[in-house]
């Protein structure tokens, strides 16, 4: 029943990254299984995971990841295949043309919030779609910038499909450790403290716009760097890779892996990969079938895959607690509600 | 009239602050002086606009009209956060928590706030001072027992007592408490009376409070407020002689209950 002791989740993690890690080399037709669902699912997990990470710290939902994503491809494209500079400082330059980018959106799309925000930032996503179009010189329009042959790098050959794995497995679960380690520093606290109560923030002395600033440019370097691991997979960037279906794709990713949860970024892409790979058995219209489940899991699993435990325990324990009326009371008694109730009868001014 | 030419300058100063809601004036050109070290009482029926001259004072709303200044600088133009760092805290009069966070998060907010500079990517179980004050705050406000509990999993009068810790972690200089006892039990406003009464010298208190035994008893100064103005202000004593005041507060009260 201790399965939330430190030593088994401990244990359940090591077990899970060496699965992780041992999973290109024991499973078959490697081109699918570790390109296809592999290589793909961990890169829209990071896509996922930018998004969380902005949800789940400061109660921003946005459309706009996908941008950062292209923003750091073309740059690399462009660098690497029209200009003939090597990756190194092409993916440098890629990175941080992300990160500003995500500054100068996030300086004016998070002085909305809600629906607002959500579609300015599918706005900056489909400005990131017509400039890939448009701006032929840089993106090659609807052509797109092709042919791009991953590189070696410190020895490692980013064609050989096991390695590729291996790398973005790595970055990703870098990259979720970073996520994991800022929720318990002094920042990750203050973008908490900001999306339950901004002016309790303000009142205490913080600078409420500038955490957000800084926080949605920090998803945006989560989002280039999941636009790095793409061009290896794609080894290409077309104007479609931003359009709105793939951005669409994230946001389904994020849903139904949990919104508010760190590693259901992967669980969901993953899941996401699974059903449109596999979809094509059956039926050609995968984006029905995506769009119904993720229907099925807004309406039904709000918490996603990640949160099924949390969901079905939930369940259990209401049916337990039906029938002893008395401890239920008990719990409700001690409740926000109850408090809620209290403080507005006594409400004044 | 004051001597904020010799370097000795008030804790706070109100001068004709006036804020309108469309038609209503909430708060109409009210004066309040309060020194160093004061315990000031503002009381008053409600929607007398005590907690929007509260609001007006904290930074929250932006006047229609009128100046405050905080230690002989003129703040009526500053943002919540820049008066926060100045040394002025408050407490909200409904809970404004960060209710996913536990008790001993909430506190460390308070205690890492600008201006005070805190490695913000250093993690906050490595932080021991800190965690060492969010504990002596948790202590003070009767939390003690509560430090790893969701601020969304305590009682109303816990949520309140939070809040007060909240607002003594910023270090404050004045201390701006909105109704603090509201809801609370009678050991629990015992508890908060104590408190009060212990309350460091050196921090300027001003306290809306709809109690009158609170008010009373915590103020050596009471500012009685009606319909948005400033209707008189003295010592309790003076308060509890008025006819005025019995009249327009204490007589309602009666009814009310």
């Amino acid at each position: 029943m201790r399965l939330s002791s430190p030593a088994v989740r401990w244990t359940a993690r090591g077990v899970l990254l060496a699965a992780l890690i041992i999973y290109p080399f024991v499973v078959p037709q490697p081109g699918f299984w570790v390109v296809n669902i592999g290589i793909k699912s961990l890169w829209l997990g990071v896509m996922a995971l930018s998004l969380i990470f902005l949800y789940k710290f400061t109660g921003l939902l946005s459309l706009g990841q996908l941008a950062f994503w292209g923003a750091a491809g073309y740059t690399i494209g462009y660098l690497v295949q029209l200009q003939g500079w090597s990756f190194a400082p092409a993916i440098a330059l890629g990175i941080v043309f992300g990160i500003l980018l995500g500054a100068l959106v996030g300086s004016f799309a998070i002085r909305a919030s809600g629906v607002y925000f959500l579609m300015l930032t599918l706005a900056v996503a489909q400005l990131m779609y017509f400039a890939a179009l448009q701006a032929s010189q840089f993106t090659r329009g609807h052509q797109g910038i092709t042919g791009i042959r991953p590189p070696t790098f410190l020895g490692l050959d980013l064609v050989s499909a096991r390695t590729q794995y291996l790398v973005a497995l790595t970055i990703a679960v870098l990259l979720y450790v970073l996520c994991r380690y800022i929720e318990g520093t002094p920042f990750g606290l203050a973008l908490r403290g900001l999306r339950d109560s901004p002016e309790r923030m303000r009142a205490l002395g913080y600078n409420v716009y500038a955490y957000k600033v800084v926080a949605f440019s920090f998803a945006a370097f989560i989002a280039s760097i999941g636009g790095v691991l793409a061009i290896f997979y794609n080894r290409q960037i077309v104007p479609d890779g931003v359009g709105l279906i793939r951005t669409i794709d994230v946001l389904i990713a994020a849903v139904v892996g949990g919104v508010i949860s760190l590693p259901g970024a992967f669980i969901g892409a993953f899941a996401l990969t699974m059903v449109q790979n596999f979809s094509q058995f059956f039926t050609s219209r995968y984006l029905t079938l995506t769009g119904v489940v993720f229907v099925v899991v807004v309406l039904f699993f709000p918490q996603g895959i990640a949160g099924l435990w949390r969901q079905f325990t939930g369940y259990y324990l209401w049916a337990h607690d039906r029938w002893r009326p008395a401890t239920r009371d008990a719990v409700e008694g001690k409740g926000v509600g109850a408090g809620a109730a209290q403080l507005s009868e006594r409400s004044t001014d | 009239m004051t001597d904020s030419g010799n370097g000795q300058a008030q804790a706070l100063r109100v001068q004709g602050l006036s804020r309108r809601f469309g038609g209503i004036r909430a708060v109409s050109d009210v004066d309040l002086d309060v020194e160093h070290g004061d315990r000031v009482s503002v009381i008053g029926p409600n929607g007398a606009g005590k907690s929007t001259l509260f609001n007006l004072i904290a930074g929250l709303y932006k006047p229609t009209g009128g100046t405050v200044e905080l230690f002989g600088e003129d703040i009526t133009r500053l943002p919540s956060r820049k008066r926060a760092q100045r040394g002025l805290t408050r407490t909200f009069q409904t809970s404004k928590l960060f209710l996913d966070l536990t008790v001993a998060d909430n506190l460390y907010l308070s205690l890492a706030a600008p201006p005070r500079s805190v490695n913000p990517l250093r993690s906050v179980l490595r932080d021991a001072e800190r965690s060492a004050r969010v504990r002596e705050l948790a202590e003070q406000v009767g939390l003690a027992g509560q430090t790893e509990t969701p601020a969304s999993e305590l009682s109303h009068g816990e949520q309140r007592q939070l809040e007060v810790g909240m607002a003594l972690g910023g270090d404050p200089k004045l201390l701006l408490l909105d109704e603090p006892a509201a809801g609370f039990s009678p050991s629990e406003r015992a508890h908060l009376v104590d408190m009060l009464t212990n309350l460091a010298p050196s921090i300027t208190l001003l306290l809306i409070e709809h109690d009158m035994d609170i008010a009373l008893v915590i103020g050596d100064r009471i500012v009685v407020m009606h319909e948005g103005k400033k209707l008189m202000e003295g010592t309790p004593d003076d308060i509890r002689q008025s006819t005025e005041v019995h009249e327009i507060y204490l007589g309602k009260r009666h009814e009310d209950t």
